[in-house]
């Protein structure tokens, strides 16, 4: 079989290990069937080794060079392109499932809905997103979308006796497909006018066109192409499924999906915006265009709605709105800025909200609901303080408060927008995350100030892998914001491979 | 938007049949968006589906055609109907929604309409002619196993866990 030597496996670890580990964790599930324990430590250990393998990879970075050298004129390893950006969005990928994972036997059981058929999907979906951000081919990055899509469509339906989880899966559901739709329309169109189904070939067809306005195939292509990302990110005006999903996925779930597939959108849209259409200021051009509206529109609906929500997790939906408008200013930037500052951002994403999630997922209603009404978290920093802190610092690295990874990576974000010339965005920006301290200080102030009232949380149960979830979270904000070169200066030469 | 673009490139013959085709498939687009009793639904989804079938015949891809038939008009289409009609499902009840979103939905349809088809009319086609054997069996199993080797084996990913999702949902006892 072509291309299947051994130096071509190994560099496709990231994508395949969490790949047929899932497959593996689900022949052998039935053999622990009656092993809850065994399941999910299995289930962890994997993830473990999803985040351990792009990341040594990444420690010894050659070797990813080495590979594209070596894959080159292999037959269908064409489709794979493993470099630094891929690398680390499969750390970030690898996570926020390994969070998720922690606390998710836990809440499930308590819903009713323990199926240990959700590891392997789990797994399924990031390789999934690992498959999609590690290819410079159109082909490639669909059928990576697909994998992991339908792998968060049936997670978020997991729940099934709550009408709620039903509800998110089938809305997911049908509006996924719908923008899916669009992709594959955009590439057929690009397609069309290029010729070319990878990246650089794209890149260099579109170089060689000249004027671009006799084009308005190629242009309607990538204008698709960005609805459907723009869908998955839950980008004003393609937000609609974002609160209701949130809130009736399970919420583990809904923490591993606000963290990961919003990375996987923003590692692929930075490789279409760079390597794909970058050699034409055109079109690339008219892409910016398009993300600056964007930007705008998510920064300030998204803070603004998130204002008026009684409960969290339909909080916390608007907020990840909020703060995807605030990765699309960071995509606006010039690459070698851009890239840094979206991978940084969304690095610091995954451990406030993966978090904030997670204290959620652990205030327990009448019958195994979701607590998480305002009024029920009043006066919590009495019932459990250590558990409000964490709550504290999540909230206060969402703001942007400076000890968090939170605030360095919006203070990038600004200075970047501020130094390329988009000042205006950069100044809506200030008034979006203004706007967004007041909602999440009502948070903090329901938890740390308020007298308990009538309808309290039913129980909370903080079991150890929790703890151990909350402490990676809080660890990882704190580092990032008080260590940031960390992780900054491995970032610094992301970008450069992008250009074609 | 093939229609438009390959005007040009063809015989008046193939412009008859392939203005007859496209007809057909909008209107069984049209009759699967419209109709109210699933069932017909489904019966012009069938069509729609031939009527594709057609189009890649028509652009000498004799191979996809014959599959399309037997997969999605055949296979795909008898589960689809079976599963309208053991669900009994009834004809949709008229109204629901106003007139203000059905507007919205004309004026933004139509925009995008037309921006389509101005993205079909600046379609120039190349000029280089298809391969020899293009659209043949040995050909698209070459592809498959070549260059697209990769996509190929990873979408049963997506396969397996729509399987288990379908059990998941559907399975009436979970415990355990």
């Amino acid at each position: 079989m072509p291309g299947l030597e051994l130096i071509n496996l190994r560099a496709m670890m990231p994508t395949l290990f969490p790949a047929v580990y899932g497959l593996l964790l689900l022949v052998f599930i039935p053999l622990l069937k009656h092993d809850r324990r065994w399941q999910w430590s299995c289930a962890v250990g994997g993830m473990f080794v999803s985040v351990l393998v792009p990341a040594t990879m990444l420690t010894q970075w050659t070797f990813g060079l080495e590979f594209i050298e070596t894959a080159a004129g292999v037959p269908g390893m064409a489709m794979v392109h493993l470099d630094q950006l891929a690398l680390w969005l499969d750390v970030i990928f690898g996570i926020a499932g390994l969070l998720a994972v922690l606390v998710m036997p836990a809440y499930l059981r308590r819903a009713g809905a323990y199926r240990p058929e959700i590891f392997p999907l789990l797994f399924f979906s990031v390789a999934g997103m690992s498959m999609m951000v590690s290819t410079e081919n159109l082909v490639m990055i669909f059928v990576g979308l697909e994998v992991f899509s339908i792998s968060l469509y049936v997670m978020c339906g997991l729940a099934r006796e709550r009408i709620v989880s039903v509800e998110a899966a089938l809305k997911y559901f049908l509006l996924g497909a719908f923008s899916a739709g669009f992709l594959v329309y955009g590439m057929a169109l690009v397609y069309g006018a290029t010729g070319h189904l990878d990246l650089p070939g794209i890149s260099a067809a579109i170089s060689g066109m000249g004027e671009i306005y006799s084009m308005p195939m190629l242009l309607t292509g990538a204008a698709m192409i960005l609805v459907t990302f723009a869908f998955k990110i839950g980008a004003v005006p393609f937000h609609f499924w974002v609160p209701d999903v949130y809130q009736g996925a399970p919420t583990p779930v809904t923490a591993f999906m606000a963290a990961g597939t919003k990375a996987a959108a923003f590692g692929i849209l930075l490789r279409i915006l760079h390597s794909g259409f970058g050699s034409s200021e055109d079109v690339s051009g008219r892409w910016l265009i398009a993300l600056s509206v964007l930007a705008v529109l998510t920064m300030l609906i998204g803070n603004l709605l998130a204002l008026v929500q009684d409960r969290l997790k339909r909080l916390l939906a608007f907020s990840s709105i909020a703060h995807a408008g605030y990765l699309l200013l960071a995509l606006i930037a010039p690459l070698e800025i851009g890239a840094k500052n979206v991978l940084f951002y969304l690095l610091a994403y995954t451990f406030m909200t993966v978090g904030a999630f997670i204290v959620l997922s652990l205030f327990q209603g009448e019958e195994g609901e979701d607590a998480d009404h305002i009024s029920q978290i009043a006066g919590l920093w009495k019932r459990r303080p250590i558990l409000s802190l964490a709550m504290g610092v999540f909230m206060f690295s969402l703001i942007g408060i400076p000890p968090m990874g939170g605030f360095t990576g919006k203070y990038m974000i600004f200075i970047a927008a501020i130094k390329s010339g988009h000042v205006l965005l950069a100044a809506v920006m200030g008034l979006a995350a203004v706007i967004g301290a007041a909602y999440y200080l009502r948070v903090i102030v329901a938890v740390f100030f308020k007298a308990p009232e009538a309808d309290l949380i039913e129980r909370i149960e903080v079991p150890g892998a929790a703890v151990i979830a909350l402490l990676i979270a809080v660890i990882g904000t704190f580092l990032l914001g008080i260590m940031p070169s960390l992780v900054l200066e491995p970032l610094a030469h992301v970008g450069t491979a992008l250009l074609p | 938007m093939i229609p438009l673009a390959l005007l040009g490139a063809m015989t008046s013959l193939q412009t008859i049949v392939l203005g007859l085709i496209a007809l057909v498939a909008i209107i069984a687009a049209l009759g699967v968006v419209l109709h109210r009793n699933p069932v017909v639904q489904g019966l012009f989804l069938v069509l729609n589906l031939l009527a594709i079938a057609g189009l890649y015949a028509l652009l000498g891809a004799y191979f996809f055609a014959v599959i399309q038939v037997l997969v999605y008009a055949g296979a795909v289409m008898v589960l689809i109907i079976f599963v309208i009609m053991l669900l009994n499902l009834q004809p949709a009840a008229r109204g629901g929604s106003g007139l203000t979103p059905v507007f919205f939905a004309f004026v933004l349809g139509l925009a995008l309409v037309s921006l389509l088809v101005r993205a079909g009319r600046s379609f120039a086609p190349p000029e280089a002619a298809l391969a020899e054997g293009f659209g043949s069996v040995a050909q698209m199993g070459s592809s498959l196993f070549m260059g697209y080797f990769y996509p190929f084996e990873v979408i049963s990913l997506a396969l397996v866990a729509a399987m288990a999702g379908a059990i998941l949902f559907a399975k009436r006892d979970l415990e355990g």
